[in-house]
């Protein structure tokens, strides 16, 4: 298809390289260097989307970030982009793009309807309309959110790779316009570190197809000279395509930078964008200006177009967006497009509401022979796909004769410019209304930031230049690096023209006009006309965050960059307040959309979370275990042999440490080494039980409290040496408990001499446990004397197996004879190897975290954070003997609160099922019978409960309301099916009570 | 009697090379584990009477009292950690016992030697891209001018904690990278996965077996 609005020449597309494109489905060419948009206009297409809620005929209206209405579904499936600004896709081979909201398509658009009574849908209309009655809201919002979606999200998984990186500068500059790269130039040469981030292709901003001269020289040279100055400074990175979008706490800067998208699909590898989270000591933001539309009656029509806007297609991208163009302006920016339109063939008339000014651009218009209508204003735009006309009325003055229609394919809107504040507003400054300028302006400084050039409302090259150089000075002399050798660039001397004032129009016509008459359109994307505003101060909004809320003004993918201002203005106006008193809604990050797999990263599936793996991880692997996740670690649950499920390899493993011996990875346990002359003192501050008596060799269990008397953790301790002790922890806990004894230490008992240091990583733990156990060790270490006598319960010795050293303890969690030995991580394999080859003949099995479960509920030892939940006493797990009466311990004094010290707490028993193969769910409520009521007396709850291999039969425990003084007494468990199981409460411990079996011979 | 076969390494999920795993090139980036290096961990007052002159006894260096700092003699590089706090990594080819060395050579003082040697894995990054492969993970500052030589600084790679040491290289940008032991082959991982962009495409070892 012929590309019928390319100019001849021009431009910096290359017009030896065509690009076919889909839009729509139609085949299009367009050159490399356009963009989507570019290329649409390059073709004559202006119609390129439906409105949001009105479904209305809307077209491109800005060249750049600022686009409300271009929003495309860019390609399909696993690469599908949707809501991509057309005015940003760099265009590529291939590209396939389909307008959103438009079903079946853009021109038969279903819901084109909603524009015949946007009258009865106005701002509130949702709220009013569908809150009756409530239980309907699912469907009417289904419906809605159909109606009135934007694109669609994918479905499929996104393929490509995203990265994220931190960097660090002294100088980040935002912006690689004029401003931006003198900036970026002066501090460089001070040997500062510097990051330039612009969110285009490649540096220059407006000046990449500007005429001015710079010191004598044309833009484009100019731009060269200084990216290649930039190019040689070490210290200097400029990234393109990079757009700066949060503007966070201590001078940390988000961007994302865009690799591939440029590219066509399957020319595109590596990294697709990558998020830069750059820490800068001083932040330069040169971010330009955006152009206002102006407010009138159909201002949205497809054809009615920023003059910014204008100049950009026909100036960078050689397309002429009409040949008939009528020019609204309020100040002299629209000199500019009416000039460029006249000199490429345009037949121009300027309409503009001042007196004749005699200003540098509007006396070149009128020497050029463009028709200027002074002191009238657009009341509103004509068209149904296109505009076709406007009509205009007098502003101060009558309309010259025969001028109350004029008929045009495109209608280009000046009304000043918007400084692009939104990231000095993010880091937490107030902008402040400039009168003059009629604009927002950043204020004060609240992070180490200056804003240059038209950010700053600077809006001449002048003082863009002269700006930049000086912020880049500034910034660098902060951190120190001083312009020793004036090698600072000089002012770069520019073509200075006069310009009359701009005269602010909000919109046109009285209130009753904007609520009667065609839409005065403020925010495109959302469909909010002045008509809006009015209803919403009407309806009592006055704050602007309200009208915002209300209206849905500034929502969107487009955060209401182009049309907030405006809105802002008009709220004031009906408020008859002024705009400073309105303020603005808050600028918030993102400024603009980020995929979430620029967020995501490659912190994905199992690099989502750190897995930490024991010295045995790829044993276990070997030997088929299936891990359970406890805390961040992978733990062996179970081993199934072919044919066994999980149950049935549970009760394997269960029976072979009951009947001869078991082999376990324990190493997952917290470990920590407790040194120093006060240990004793500070244990005997931690733990409720006393530690002076304890002797070098032994071990005790030890529980822990939290302030409250609540169980915090629990293990099992050894006294090392007089001053030295190696406390155990949870594997879940083994942080935590760190974290709080060295609080304890550091702020509360400073004057304790005690050293902690955690050594879980240091040392592999296996647990040989069952009758068997002590005949495995004896065939494997020799130094040690592991007769019952000299190696009692509770005792640990130090030894070597195979010349590795070792730490054995003789402790018990499954109520068998049980060793842990302890060695160090590096040769915990081999010593692994060693016991499975001792065991052999015992037939030993490795054994899992679930068996090592059972086995423990059998004899009913808890697990913290299982059977305790934050709410329970060593009273309550019936270990009310274990506080020491002799000395005060963190939490001790809560235990004798009046509810903690109450004997009607829930407190620990056992639960024996009256059917022994119904294996009671956990958790389960414990009520005293069973009740269908919908609420009834609950007396506690299931904490473990599991199948015992050895019983065979189901056994659990739980916690119930004064459960000590109710034994024996029937209790029910509702069941998952609408069932209740009966149960009887008896003591905790089902096997072994008498503890005979960890004394086996 | 073991031998030093028996031994295993953090990373033996990644392969079990004898010299360690290695993966890239030294013109781009290349990471390679340094197996079995003696560490110890000591916490002491420096300004406890006789301490710092004892340690130097003991381990032929200074421990550096300055924040992030190292110190280094001919077989020992002394890392801070903390005021109270260092890790000392032994250079030397064979374990040298510091633990217990020190143990002896402090005797009653208030002190904590423990041997961590096989708590940690010893990791050495090295090429012109391997700074911008810890910045990955790390919200450090590693340039050259923040981050220098005879500098270490406890840091995050990615969600683990690691501590990190410029290393004096040549000239060569070079990182030593400490991180424990439970947590080595998940930061192995990632940093492979880091590395890929600058390694070109390519399955990371180890990373399909499970």
């Amino acid at each position: 298809m012929s590309q019928s609005c390319r100019l001849p020449h021009g431009g910096r597309v290359q017009r030896s390289a065509p690009v076919r494109f889909f839009f729509n489905d139609k085949p299009y060419d367009g050159l490399a260097g356009d963009t989507l948009a570019s290329a649409l206009i390059a073709n004559g297409v202006h119609f390129v989307a439906r409105s949001w809620k009105y479904h209305r005929p809307r077209g491109i209206v800005a060249a750049g970030v600022e686009e409300p209405n271009a929003l495309v579904q860019l390609e399909t499936g696993a690469y599908t982009i949707p809501n991509a600004r057309a005015t940003e896709i760099e265009l590529y081979e291939g590209l396939r793009a389909t307008s959103v909201n438009a079903r079946p398509d853009i021109e038969h658009d279903r819901m084109a309807v909603a524009r015949y009574f946007s009258r009865f849908i106005a701002a509130g209309f949702y709220y009013k309309t569908f809150m009756w009655p409530r239980a309907w809201w699912p469907k009417y919002e289904e419906r809605i959110r159909d109606a009135a979606g934007l694109g669609t999200v994918p479905d499929t998984l996104d393929p490509d790779r995203y990265e994220k990186t931190h960097a660090h500068c002294d100088v980040l500059i935002v912006g690689a316009g004029p401003a931006g790269l003198a900036a970026a130039v002066a501090a460089g040469r001070t040997g500062a570190r510097v990051i330039l981030v612009d969110n285009q292709p490649e540096p220059g901003g407006s000046l990449l197809w500007s005429t001015d001269t710079l010191g004598g020289e044309p833009a484009g040279q100019w731009i060269r000279r200084v990216t290649d100055e930039l190019a040689t400074m070490p210290e200097v990175c400029v990234l393109p395509r990079t757009t700066a979008f949060g503007y966070q706490d201590h001078n940390l800067v988000t961007a994302c930078e865009r690799l591939t998208d440029h590219l066509p699909l399957q020319q595109r590898a590596g990294v697709r964008e990558r998020l830069w989270k750059i820490r800068a000591r001083r932040v330069v933001l040169a971010t330009g200006a955006h152009e206002r539309p102006l407010v009138f009656g159909n201002n949205d029509l497809p054809g009615v177009m920023l003059a910014s806007a204008v100049c950009t297609y026909i100036n960078h991208y050689g397309a002429l967006p009409g040949r008939q163009a009528v020019v609204f302006t309020n100040n002299d920016s629209g000199y500019q497009a009416a000039l460029d339109l006249k000199r490429n063939g345009a037949q121009v008339v300027v309409v503009d509401p001042r007196t004749r000014s005699g200003s540098g651009l509007s006396m070149r218009a009128e020497q050029a022979g463009i028709r200027i209508i002074q002191q009238a204003v657009i009341e509103h735009a004509v068209g149904g796909t296109r505009v076709s006309g406007v009509r205009l009325q007098g502003h101060g003055a009558r309309l010259p004769a025969g001028t109350e229609s004029l008929s045009c394919d495109l209608l280009v809107m000046a009304g000043g410019w918007n400084p692009v504040i939104h990231l000095y507003a993010q880091s937490g400054g107030k902008p402040r209304w400039c009168d003059q300028r009629a604009c927002f302006v950043p204020d004060v400084q609240v992070q180490p930031q200056i804003s240059v050039g038209a950010a700053n409302g600077d809006f001449s090259l002048a003082q863009a230049l002269s700006g930049g150089v000086r912020a880049g000075i500034e910034a660098s002399a902060q951190c120190d690096f001083a312009d020793v050798s004036g090698k600072a660039p000089a002012a770069w001397a520019t073509h200075a023209s006069t310009e009359s004032p701009i005269l602010p129009i909000w919109s046109i016509g009285s209130g009753k006009a904007a609520t009667r008459g065609p839409k005065q359109f403020i925010d495109y994307q959302n469909d909010v006309s002045v008509s809006d505003i009015h209803l919403a101060v009407r309806e009592g909004y006055r704050s602007i965050e309200h009208v915002k809320r209300y209206t849905a003004m500034g929502f969107g993918t487009d955060q209401g960059k182009l049309g907030n201002i405006n809105g802002m203005a008009v709220l004031a106006g009906v408020l008859g307040q002024s705009i400073s008193e309105t303020g603005t809604t808050t600028f918030r990050p993102n400024y603009t959309p980020v995929s979430f797999g620029t967020i995501a990263g490659r912190e994905l599936g199992d690099m989502f979370d750190p897995i930490r793996k024991t010295y045995l991880y790829e044993w276990h692997v070997a030997h088929g275990a299936v891990f359970e996740d406890v805390g961040n670690w992978k733990r062996a649950r179970h081993y199934p042999r072919p044919g066994e499920d999980m149950d049935a390899a549970v009760a394997r493993e269960c029976l072979a440490v009951r009947h001869s011996v078991g082999l376990l990875d324990y190493s997952t346990l917290g470990k920590i080494d407790v040194r120093g002359p006060d240990s004793v003192t500070f244990l005997n501050r931690i733990y409720p039980n006393l530690w002076d008596k304890l002797k070098p060799g032994r071990c005790r269990y030890g529980l822990m409290l939290d302030e409250n008397g609540m169980i915090l953790d629990d293990g099992v301790n050894l006294r090392l040496a007089e001053q030295h002790f190696l406390v155990s922890t949870t594997t879940g806990g083994a942080a935590r408990v760190m974290s709080w004894m060295e609080r304890w230490l550091q702020t509360e008992w400073p004057d304790l001499k005690v050293y902690l240091t955690s050594i879980t990583d240091q040392y592999a733990t296996a647990t040989v446990a069952g009758p068997n156990a002590r005949k495995v060790l004896q065939k494997v270490c020799q130094d040690i004397n592991f007769d019952k006598e000299a190696f009692p319960f509770m005792g640990f010795k130090e030894g070597t197996i195979d010349g590795v050293f070792v730490r054995i303890l003789r402790v018990s969690f499954s109520g068998e004879l049980s060793y842990e030995v302890y060695m160090p991580a590096n040769l915990g394999q081999h010593v692994w190897n060693l016991l499975m080859a001792a065991g052999e003949e015992f037939g030993i099995t490795p054994y899992g975290t679930e068996a090592m479960h059972v086995l423990r509920a059998e004899k009913g030892f808890i697990i913290v954070g299982q059977d305790t939940d934050g709410s329970m006493t060593p009273l309550d797990l019936g270990m009310g003997g274990m506080v020491s009466k002799a000395k005060d311990c963190l939490g001790k004094r809560s235990l004798s609160r009046s509810d903690t010290a109450s004997p009607h707490r829930k407190q620990l028993v056992g639960l024996l099922p009256s059917d022994p193969t119904c294996v009671l769910p956990e958790g389960g409520q414990i009520l005293n019978a069973p009740s269908t009521a919908a609420i009834a007396a609950m007396q506690g709850h299931v904490t473990s409960s599991y199948m015992s291999p050895i019983l065979q039969r189901s056994i659990a425990l739980a916690v119930i309301k004064d459960g000590l003084n109710r034994m024996e007494q029937e209790v029910t468990i509702p069941l998952p099916d609408g069932r209740f199981a009966q149960a009887r409460i008896c003591s905790p411990v089902f096997y072994d009570p008498e503890g005979a079996r960890q004394n086996v011979d | 009697m073991w031998t030093e076969l028996d031994q295993e390494t953090p990373l033996v999920g990644l392969g079990h090379p004898p010299g360690g795993f290695t993966h890239g090139q030294l013109g781009s980036v290349l990471l390679a584990e340094l197996p079995f290096v003696e560490l110890t961990n000591l916490r002491g007052e420096p300004g406890s009477p006789g301490f710092l002159a004892a340690v130097l006894d003991s381990i032929g260096s200074e421990l550096p009292t300055t924040p992030n700092t190292v110190a280094t003699s001919a077989d020992c590089c002394a890392m801070w950690l903390a005021p109270n706090e260092w890790l000392l990594r032994s250079t030397g080819a064979q374990p040298t016992d510091l633990a217990r060395r020190l143990d002896a050579a402090l005797g009653r003082q208030f002190f904590a030697a423990t041997d961590q040697s096989s708590g940690y894995s010893v990791i050495r990054l090295s090429g012109p891209h391997a700074r911008a492969v810890l910045a990955k993970g790390s919200p450090l500052d590693l340039h050259p001018r923040a981050f220098g030589v005879g500098q270490c600084a406890q840091t995050l790679h990615f969600k683990t904690s690691v501590l990190l040491r410029r290393l004096d290289l040549a000239g060569q940008e070079a990182w030593e990278v400490i991180v424990r032991r439970s947590f080595a082959d998940y930061a192995v991982r990632i940093m492979l996965d880091a590395m890929e962009e600058y390694l070109g495409p390519g399955v990371a070892p180890g990373s399909s077996s499970h």
